[in-house]
């Protein structure tokens, strides 16, 4: 079998998009007959790709070209409705900022709740507790309800928890643009180091120099399929060549 | 179709993520309330002097000791009703977790049913400081108290998972389910007892069969009451046999929740 820490193989997303539409008497029975006037959209489309161990991919694509839908598969949240996706160890990652932490309670509560709902024992959540609130530089706000962090609070915390337990498959989406400068210069020499200890990266962001810096292989999706799979800075002038060609009509 | 060693079967492991929503649950539900906890006694105790008040003073019910057998009913009751009402939304409330981690969907549920069992413990405390005071001695029927709550929960639990899944397709489920609660709640014995029922003159037989067998809450009511005020002396010869319906009901309902769960809890996060 190979090595791979990531082997997607001609994977496809179904999803199935329900309209906003004016409530009605007709409506109602149709809706109970048929809950989706169903519109079929599909996320992804025959992507195949394998990612080895410490390696650093940057997903570049316009919204919603299904970029997050294909992390959201690698780390098991989301069925393929076709194709198959394999991951060598746990995935894991941080996904859009702060959501999934509770406004009303404490950092502390919030990191416990998310240890225990990824997966990890307590003895396992207790053992980085402390890394956490270090690397998160959150120490004098860790007590107070995360309804009063600023966004860039919250991502600290919820960056600092998705590395502490090493997965080895790391999925960052989008999320440290809101990262003062030197959080996120942190947050980018850390992700080189576990990549040097072998975790395969996946980032998916829309700062360019963000990618070349940590990545050196990208990738490109467009409308759901993959249009370049290469070098990063190959894939980076292509693709944004392209988005210039499509401003100017 | 396969995702190697993403977190989806249900282990013993997950009790622990189990055990912190409830905690969860219960800090932020009285979070900023200033008698906090205390309103998990206060709420049914209010509700017990209206009902005996409504009951007994109003409509002269001649059952006897009115509050008592009202109360041995109500609290498991207000379990049934406020777990099925939270556990209807127990997704959509908490749909921010289902789209961010790979989870196994069904913690979400059972830690809802918890939260709710921790309530109708404290319920049962304060049921027994009553009986302390009466006093009512303890006895050993008491002990029937848990095996009949099993039933329940499992009854639930199905419920549970059938109302929350339905709920991410048809929100209308929840306003639906509120009016449903309340008419059930006059379809089991707990403002009356089943004696009155069997009684009634107007009632025929086949319906008053229909009635201890259709519901599967009914023989639950039943039990609590005889096990806790009437020292095990069934109200009906055949009693047995209508907790039985009533077991098979609880299991095919959570059999069905199951079912119907397994299908869709990997829709949930698709679904906004």
């Amino acid at each position: 079998m190979s090595e791979a820490a990531v082997e997607v193989r001609s994977l496809s997303k179904k999803f199935i998009v329900r309209h906003e539409r004016r409530p009605s008497v007709k409506r109602l029975f149709t809706r109970l007959l048929r809950p989706f006037p169903s519109n079929v959209l599909w996320a992804l489309r025959g992507i195949s790709l394998s990612i080895e161990p410490g390696q650093a991919v940057g997903l570049i694509g316009e919204n919603g070209s299904g970029k997050s839908t294909l992390l959201r598969i690698v780390a098991g949240i989301l069925r393929p409705t076709e194709g198959s996706v394999h991951v060598r160890g746990r995935a894991g990652g941080l996904f859009e900022l702060a959501a999934g932490f509770h406004p009303e309670l404490s950092g502390r509560d919030n990191i416990w709740l998310s240890g225990a709902l990824m997966g990890y024992s307590p003895r396992q959540v207790a053992e980085r507790f402390d890394t956490i609130v270090e690397f998160s530089e959150m120490a004098d706000f860790i007590d107070i309800p995360v309804k009063s962090y600023s966004s860039g609070m919250a991502l600290r915390v919820g960056f600092a928890i998705a590395v502490a337990f090493e997965p080895e498959v790391l999925l960052v989406d989008e999320v440290l643009a809101v990262a003062d400068a030197h959080f996120q210069r942190k947050a980018y020499g850390h992700l080189r180091r576990l990549q040097e200890r072998g975790t395969a990266l996946i980032i998916v962001s829309h700062e360019t120099a963000a990618i070349r810096g940590t990545c050196s292989r990208a990738l490109w999706l467009d409308h759901g399929q993959l249009r370049r799979d290469g070098d990063t800075n190959e894939v980076l002038d292509e693709y944004l060549a392209y988005a210039e060609r499509n401003n100017h009509g | 179709m396969s995702q190697d060693l993403s977190p989806t079967k249900f282990s013993l492991a997950w009790l622990w993520a189990v055990t912190q929503l409830v905690r969860r649950d219960l800090k932020v539900r009285y979070k900023n309330s200033a008698l906090g906890f205390f309103w998990s006694f206060l709420n049914p105790l209010m509700q017990i002097v209206i009902l005996t008040i409504v009951f007994k003073y109003i409509m002269g019910s001649t059952i006897k000791n009115f509050s008592m057998e009202l109360f041995t009913c109500f609290l498991p009751w207000m379990f049934f009703s406020q777990a099925l009402n939270d556990g209807a939304v127990c997704v959509a409330k908490d749909f921010l977790l289902v789209r961010k981690y790979a989870f196994p969907r069904i913690i979400l549920p059972i830690a809802s049913l918890t939260s709710n069992l921790v309530h109708l413990g404290l319920g049962f405390l304060v049921l027994f400081a009553i009986f302390l005071v009466l006093p009512v001695a303890f006895n050993i029927y008491f002990l029937w108290v848990l095996p009949l709550l099993a039933i329940q929960c499992c009854l639930t639990l199905g419920l549970m998972l059938l109302f929350a899944t339905l709920h991410m397709y048809y929100e209308d489920i929840r306003f639906l389910l509120g009016s449903a609660i309340q008419l059930l709640f006059f379809l089991c014995p707990i403002v009356y007892t089943v004696d009155q029922v069997l009684t009634s003159e107007r009632l025929s037989a086949f319906w008053k069969e229909f009635y201890l067998l259709a519901n599967p809450l009914t023989p639950l009511f039943i039990g609590y009451r005889t096990a806790l005020l009437h020292g095990g002396e069934w109200p009906l010869a055949d009693y047995f046999t209508y907790l039985a319906a009533s077991i098979a009901w609880a299991l095919a309902v959570l059999c069905l929740g199951l079912m119907v769960w397994r299908r869709h809890q990997w829709r949930f996060p698709e679904l906004v």
